[in-house]
């Protein structure tokens, strides 16, 4: 027997209904004994359908694929990052995005630990870029919670942490630039922002590094640490008013 | 509907194949989910059934672990609930 196949309707009948009656028609054959079963899993579809979506992401076909490239696209709802929130306590969908997400990081993560440089086609692939999208979004939202001040309220899990660091990085860098380029327009542009460190000067000054969420996942399960940014010159003594790195990345 | 379940309906590709409506994609996301879950209730072996419904009654933390465990080819089992799922709605509409 073919699992899910409809229950034959005389085809005068569908003939006349309009497509969402004749949807109605569409009845999966169920197993006898297992009317129970199937209620007990109906309440449970979330986590069945979160689970059904992770394991054909792994399987799916170059069509399949597409479009799930093209849903991936999307921005990731702000409510994922609800301030104030704790998002491994809540189950609403979109933090059932989030474990998604999580999922599919640790099984990427499963993927290179195992050494599989060459994943086979329609998995690796398709996962690798729904990752990276993901983790750009994700790394993007948290810039507007940095610059509007709402990651003050944010309770991310450890496994995000990465990529507000990341995040935290970027405005920052964003803001060094904006400095530097109203300081060259003449404008008067402070050398340092009100509390905050002191402007980077000197043309070698390396732009952060974009588009790879890859490579910041690497280390979010694993036990090493991330290798401190490269500094180019000689470090720039603290002065006593500037803010502690530690107090910016806590922020 | 729930955002996996419209995840999963849009990756099938039929949503922009019929033009659905959104009355017509609620509709096709019910029926989705009912081939997929009807499909693991038909292929949990006999012996485990009960442990399944224990766990399920118990809200176990770990049903999606236990299903991946114990439905022999879990994958290929949802492939086929998914497939059967696009050809009926194909054949149907």
């Amino acid at each position: 027997m073919t699992e899910g196949s409809p229950e034959g309707v005389p085809s005068e009948e569908l003939a006349g209904a309009d497509r969402e009656a004749r949807l109605e028609i569409m009845e999966p054959k169920l197993s006898p004994g297992r009317e129970r079963l199937r209620g007990g899993l109906f309440g449970k579809k979330e986590i069945i359908l979160a689970a059904t979506l992770l394991s054909l992401a792994g399987n799916a076909s170059a069509e399949t694929g597409r479009h799930l490239d093209s849903y991936v696209d999307r921005p990731i709802p702000a409510s994922f990052f609800k301030p104030g929130v704790d998002l491994e306590s809540l189950d609403s969908d979109e933090i059932v995005t989030s474990y998604q997400l999580e999922d599919l990081l640790k099984e990427r993560l499963k993927i290179k630990q195992q050494g599989d440089t060459a994943p086979k086609v329609g998995q690796g692939e398709i996962k690798g870029s729904i990752l990276e999208m993901n983790g750009r979004k994700i790394i993007d939202t948290l810039k507007v919670a940095i610059e509007s001040g709402d990651d003050k309220n944010l309770q991310l899990p450890d496994s995000l942490q990465g990529f507000y660091k990341r995040a935290l990085k970027e405005v920052e860098d964003r803001r060094n630039m904006e400095t530097a380029g109203r300081a060259l327009k003449g404008s008067p542009a402070p050398l340092e922002r009100p509390g905050g460190k002191k402007r980077r000067q000197g043309p070698s000054h390396r732009a952060p590094r974009q588009g790879n969420a890859g490579s910041e996942i690497d280390y979010l399960f694993a036990d090493k640490k991330p290798k401190p940014p490269r500094t180019v010159g000689k470090p720039v003594p603290q002065r006593a008013d500037q803010e502690e790195p530690e107090k910016v990345a806590s922020r | 509907m729930l955002t996996q379940t419209k995840q999963l309906l849009q990756s099938t590709g039929l949503l922009d194949k019929l033009s659905a409506s959104e009355l017509l994609t609620e509709k096709l996301g019910e029926k989705l989910e009912k081939y997929i879950i009807t499909a693991l209730a038909n292929s949990i072996p006999d012996d485990k059934a009960a442990e399944l419904e224990e766990k399920i009654n118990d809200d176990d933390p770990k049903l999606a672990e236990y299903l991946k465990s114990n439905v022999p080819d879990y994958e290929s089992i949802l492939q086929t609930a998914v497939d059967n799922f696009v050809a009926d709605a194909e054949k149907t509409l």
